[in-house]
């Protein structure tokens, strides 16, 4: 009978093959994982980006297209008497609106919505029992909603198992609007997620009533 | 019975080929990894709200309003390359100057007094390299240590240094050589040191303007002008600076 060719590799060899690659696996794991926690959050960061550009333009076309003449700012807490006029928004909300009126004799309306869920990580008298942020935008009468993007939620009270209340992982934290000597109108959404902080803020700034003098034609200089 | 052949790899070669491999990926991932930080890096250029931050700055430099003196242009556009805009230009209309100064404030552009002065907005010829002067080359020279350089190279008297401050934008300079004292002429020359280093390009504009294009093409609206900005934005606890330019279209480039 014809010998077998047992030729192969050595039990060392082996070993030492398995050890090199238990080293490299090891020492990528830690690389990898940071990788792929690095693509989910640019993932977050193109869906916020998309819905601030979206955002950002609709407004900024509009005041920039027609023109913005006048803007006001009021602040309402929706609460049990005036609930009617809010459909949906949980009381206790807060509405921040922004009427501007435009040189073409339309008006835009602004509202931002922010309710914030009680949580053990939030100092918060706030009794809604989830959070809920909604901006709408549009003609007055007939707002479109701008639903902010959904990036997971997280449990309220960790440290109590029974209690479901949950909070949203990107939130509206911080609301800045500001119509400066009646002639600038500065709006400022902050979005806030755990990871990407407040980076990410709606921040929109337009001249009130400015008209100019002409495009193009002019001279820069006096002479 | 015959000896079963039993050569393999020896340890030095297995050790070679490991050591081999670990020089490879350490070098992939070396030259790998700082490409991360230039991506987000450019996250900041041209966003959208410097975009129309810088849109609104166009138009005020558009309009009528905005007129600057012959000897702003020469020393400016013939010698630098770039106009820094300025809220006092806006001076035909005293209330758009007023609108030009809150306007600034809220859009928080780099560098701006509290008249709306000094602030880091550039207006340049809208080829912005390739042509004389070249901004890209100004940029790219004054930094830091050039600014020193020069300051250092300066002759100790009065009349010299407070020229050179005075070019150099220093507001806080004296305005005759005749006032000038020994203990006010060094407390001045560090402040005009002080304010011009904080004038210089930083190294964050710098990598800004050099990527941009030349735009050695014509400007399909015939622009002849382009303003370039730099924002720091404070709001919301944030503390990062973004970047933007946009054509100007507005008048004839000086000669």
């Amino acid at each position: 009978m014809k010998k077998l060719n047992n030729k192969g590799i050595t039990t060392i060899e082996v070993l030492l093959c398995f050890i090199i690659v238990v080293i490299i696996t090891v020492s990528m794991y830690s690389t990898i994982t940071s990788f792929n926690q690095k693509r989910l959050m640019e993932q977050y960061k193109e869906k916020i980006y998309t819905y601030k550009e979206l955002l950002t333009k609709d407004i900024q076309d509009d005041i920039i297209q027609l023109g913005l003449t006048h803007a006001k700012y009021t602040r309402i807490i929706v609460s049990s008497s005036n609930s009617s006029s809010y459909p949906g928004v949980p009381i206790g909300a807060v509405v921040h609106t922004v009427d501007c009126n435009l040189r073409d004799g339309t008006t835009r309306q602004l509202r931002v919505y922010q309710a914030f869920a009680k949580a053990e990580s939030r100092i918060s008298t706030n009794t809604a029992s989830e959070d809920y942020f909604m901006i709408e935008y549009g003609p007055t009468g007939s707002l479109v909603q701008y639903p902010i993007p959904d990036l997971g939620e997280s449990p309220a009270f960790p440290k109590n198992p029974s209690d479901t209340t949950k909070i949203k992982d990107l939130t509206i934290n911080n609301i800045m609007i500001k119509i400066i000597d009646d002639q600038v109108l500065s709006i400022y959404i902050g979005l806030y997620h755990p990871e990407l902080t407040t980076r990410f803020g709606i921040d929109i700034i337009s001249p009130i009533d400015y008209i100019s003098g002409g495009s193009g034609s002019s001279s820069m200089f006096s002479s | 019975m015959k000896k079963l052949d039993n050569k393999g790899f020896v340890l030095a070669e297995t050790l070679v080929v490991t050591v081999f491999l670990m020089v490879i990926f350490t070098m992939l991932y070396r030259n790998f990894y700082p490409l991360i930080g230039e991506y987000e890096k450019r996250e900041t250029y041209n966003d959208i709200d410097s975009i129309y931050s810088v849109y609104w700055l166009k138009r005020i430099i558009e309009d009528p309003a905005y007129q600057v003196s012959d000897e702003k242009k020469k020393e400016s556009f013939t010698t630098k390359g770039y106009m820094r805009f300025e809220c006092k230009d806006v001076s035909i209309d005293s209330e758009k100057q007023e609108m030009c100064i809150t306007l600034v404030k809220s859009l928080e552009v780099e560098g701006c007094s509290s008249k709306g002065n000094d602030c880091d907005i550039f207006i340049t010829n809208y080829q912005i390299g390739g042509n004389t002067p070249d901004f890209k080359t100004v940029v790219k020279e004054e930094n830091k240590d050039n600014v020193i350089k020069k300051y250092q190279e300066l002759d100790s008297t009065p009349t010299a240094y407070i020229n050179k401050c005075i070019q150099d934008r220093c507001p806080l300079c004296i305005s005759s050589p005749s006032e000038v004292e020994q203990t006010l002429k060094d407390k001045t020359k560090e402040t005009c040191q002080d304010r011009a280093q904080q004038k210089v390009f930083n190294t964050s504009f710098q990598d800004y303007v050099r990527n941009l294009p030349d735009y050695t093409t014509p400007s399909l609206n015939s622009a002849k002008y382009r303003v370039i900005a730099v924002f720091h934005h404070k709001k919301d606890n944030n503390n990062y600076y973004s970047y933007a330019t946009i054509e100007v279209n507005k008048g004839n480039v000086p000669t």
